[in-house]
């Protein structure tokens, strides 16, 4: 989150973005965010509100499959719907 | 017509990258046919380009249609608003739906698509001389109804003096309706079919004539949403419809960076509503929208039609549009299409009942992939459902596309009403035995469409019916609205309510399946008249190889189709006592090697030589391996591919 300054706002979806983005890279900040993603995000200087909270702690559980949750593979199936 | 004019054809995201769009390419053929000029553009091109080919695989993933990412991500922009993350939607209605896709990278593929949205539209808006149309059309198939009004709402705050005009499924009667009446953006919205429509519309909008009275259009007088009732006289002669102009699409594809990764397919449409449904709704579908009475084009012209495509386009690959399969069509068309050297890889959809020789010809003709209606393997629950076929059906279609090399695509479905719970405890029992052949995409709940039966008359299956919970994130209007604008909608009931407990086992077992198919085999190969062995290495039963004599390798061959009991003793008589026979049949039963529905059995083993289970796609595509149908029938015709093939099927 370096040269993100947080606030009391709501997360923008760049603020979001960018913790997902070291989530996905950083296993021990992962690893924090799944367990205490108040207290994570709060570390970082932000208050998040209730359903921040519980998207991080709900990702968070995924957060251990970082390489495949990286999602460059999702096979090309249209037809379905032609 | 007496004035010519300048019409633009929209595609907008989400669509799928690699199909020309079907409607835009008859209407543009119609329009240039009557002397005015139609430009095509695929935004839904451009925008593979803006994201990349990738996020655009995540964002349109089938497996999650259902949840409208690609309508969400345009949402905000279409009303006007700034993006914001849309937690409400990702937690409570994508998560919900589908938890097993929320996760870091995939979430954050859609925050980035989302945030982008805006500069999307910018980016269209500028990339057209929009003062240069009279009128703009949009296309609202798939998921393209947010980005089309984004647009919508961008070209008419630039240029009003330009007439838009939307059409699609999505747009079809009161869904139509509610739009139109909610989008001043939209000036017309054609709210049926668009063939004879659209071109009279644009005669009459350049020739300065109202446009009311028009049949299937709502339009805007006074800033009035003016609607007409919808045309019964729907095109009822194909023949009659121009050949689609598929021109700008495959400029644009070949353009395309991103886009072109994928290898350009083909449409084309032989055939309008559903002959099965006609009699026999299938009570959740509502594919043929207002319009579900069957019409064909002759085989003739068919046969033209695509021959002319598929060499303008220099296209092999076909993707069909219709939504069952003209059996006429065995007389003529396909004969023609399996002797014609065109070398199609071709794509249908089409009903379970097709008998050995019916699929052996349409591999011919090249058909590679098909979509069945399958739904599911309990005969209890494809009655409740209208499908017309039995589990022995379903388990016979998947072998006899396995033996003909054609790739299946299906959805097992589930959470039907009225259904008996005890009948997934019946389900759980049988998926095991096919892990070897071509397990579904996906096991759902099956879910109401606008215009089918459980929609009409919901209050006659005891369901209720709420719209998909994604709508309330797309649309910001009240629920009488919502219900109005959604195409698909969820249905409950007391007794769904336990669906997800009574079902847990053909959950689980379907799961296995998917998991496992590619690990499952389930061949035999003939030694001599009277010795064939069997080879099993479906996945969780020890992998074993068994040598059957006597009765029990006579039922098994003859077995390779549905074969009635009668039939079988009749084969055999003065060889084998039919006890011999029943003690034969029961025990391979018992082993998972057949399976019988009352007085009809079937071997579940694929003949050799052919694939040992049902081949994945690209295997299909590679096509390394001759199926078994296409190897027998070519040595019986001599046209011996393979001597060793031969000898093995003589």
């Amino acid at each position: 989150m370096s040269g993100t300054t947080l606030t009391q706002g709501r997360l923008t979806v760049s603020q979001i973005e960018t913790i997902l983005g070291k989530a996905v890279k950083d296993p021990a900040f992962a690893a924090k965010l799944q367990h205490d993603p108040a207290g994570t995000l709060k570390a970082l200087g932000y208050t998040p509100h209730a359903d921040e909270v519980e998207f991080f702690k709900s990702l968070g559980q995924n957060f251990g499959a970082a390489a495949t949750a990286l999602n460059k593979k999702d096979p090309q199936h249209y037809s379905a719907e032609a | 017509m007496t004035t010519a004019g300048r019409v633009l054809l929209l595609s907008m995201p989400l669509s799928v990258p690699h199909y020309p769009n079907l409607a835009l390419g008859l209407l543009k053929a119609a329009l240039t046919r009557d002397g005015h000029h139609c430009d095509v553009r695929y935004f839904s091109l451009d925008y593979v380009d803006y994201i990349g080919a990738d996020d655009h695989a995540c964002l349109t993933n089938v497996a999650y249609y259902m949840a409208h990412v690609g309508e969400w991500l345009f949402a905000e922009v279409a009303h006007g608003r700034p993006p914001t993350p849309g937690l409400d939607f990702l937690l409570n209605s994508f998560r919900r739906d589908h938890p097993g896709f929320f996760e870091p990278g995939r979430i954050r593929t859609f925050l980035t698509a989302r945030e982008g949205a805006p500069a999307f539209i910018e980016r269209c808006s500028a990339a057209v001389d929009w003062a240069s149309y009279d009128i703009v059309g949009f296309s609202t198939s798939f998921q393209q109804t947010m980005a089309s009004l984004a647009l919508a709402r961008r070209v008419k705050q630039k240029f009003p003096q330009v007439l838009t005009v939307f059409g699609g499924i999505n747009c079809q009667d009161e869904m139509g309706r509610e739009l139109h009446r909610r989008y001043e953006c939209i000036d017309v919205l054609s709210l049926g079919e668009s063939d004879r429509t659209f071109p009279e519309l644009v005669d009459r909008h350049l020739t300065g004539q109202s446009l009311l009275g028009i049949p299937g259009l709502a339009v805007r007088e006074g800033g009035v949403s003016i609607q007409s009732e919808i045309s019964n006289d729907a095109i009822t002669d194909l023949d009659a419809l121009p050949y689609p102009d598929y021109d700008d699409f495959f400029l644009q594809h070949a353009q395309s960076p991103e886009g072109s990764l994928h290898a350009p397919t083909v449409t084309f449409e032989t055939a309008r509503g559903c002959w099965w449904g006609e009699k026999h709704h299938c009570p959740f579908c509502g594919l043929n929208g207002v319009t579900i009475a069957f019409r064909a084009k002759s085989q003739a012209r068919a046969y033209d039609e695509l021959e002319h495509i598929v060499t303008r386009y220099n296209c092999r690959d076909v993707a069909n549009a219709d939504k069952i399969l003209d059996m006429r069509y065995f007389e003529e068309f396909l004969p023609r299409l399996a002797e014609s050297g065109l070398d199609l890889t071709m794509y249908y959809e089409a009903k379970v009942n097709l008998n050995p020789d019916q699929m052996t010809l349409l591999a011919r003709a090249g058909l590679k992939k098909v979509q069945f209606g399958i739904e599911n393997f309990d005969t209890e629950l494809l009655r409740l459902v209208a499908k017309g076929s039995t589990m022995l059906q379903n388990v016979e279609v998947l072998k006899l596309s396995a033996e003909n090399g054609i790739y299946v695509e299906w959805l097992a479905i589930s959470g039907v009403p009225r259904e008996n719970p005890e009948l997934y405890q019946r389900l759980a029992a049988v998926l095991p035995k096919l892990r070897h052949l071509q397990a579904p995409a996906a096991f759902l709940r099956v879910r109401a469409d606008r215009f089918s039966p459980y929609s009409r008359w919901p209050e006659r299956y005891g369901v209720r019916l709420t719209p998909l919970s994604a709508y309330s994130y797309i649309f910001p209007f009240d629920d009488a609205s919502l219900r109005k604008l959604a195409l698909h909608f969820v249905i409950s009931s007391d007794a769904l309510d336990r669906h997800d407990e009574y079902a847990a086992d053909a959950k689980r077992e379907y799961a296995a399946w998917c998991a496992h198919q590619g690990e499952s085999e389930l061949y035999y190969d003939d030694i001599d008249d009277d010795t064939l062995i069997v080879h099993d290495t479906r996945w969780g039963r020890c992998q074993s190889t068994a040598e059957l004599t006597g009765a029990a390798a006579a039922v098994f061959r003859l077995c390779w189709q549905i074969t009635r009991w009668h039939d079988v003793v009749t084969a055999f008589a003065g060889r084998y006592t039919e006890a011999d026979l029943a003690a034969a049949a029961t025990d391979l039963a018992a082993r998972d090697l057949m399976m019988r529905e009352g007085s009809r059995w079937i071997t579940l083993a694929l003949r050799q030589p052919g694939y040992r289970a049902a081949p994945s796609w690209e295997q299909v595509r590679r096509g390394e391996i001759v199926p078994h149908a296409l190897a027998v029938r070519s040595c019986r015709e001599g046209e011996t591919p393979n001597s060793q093939v031969c000898r093995a099927v003589s």
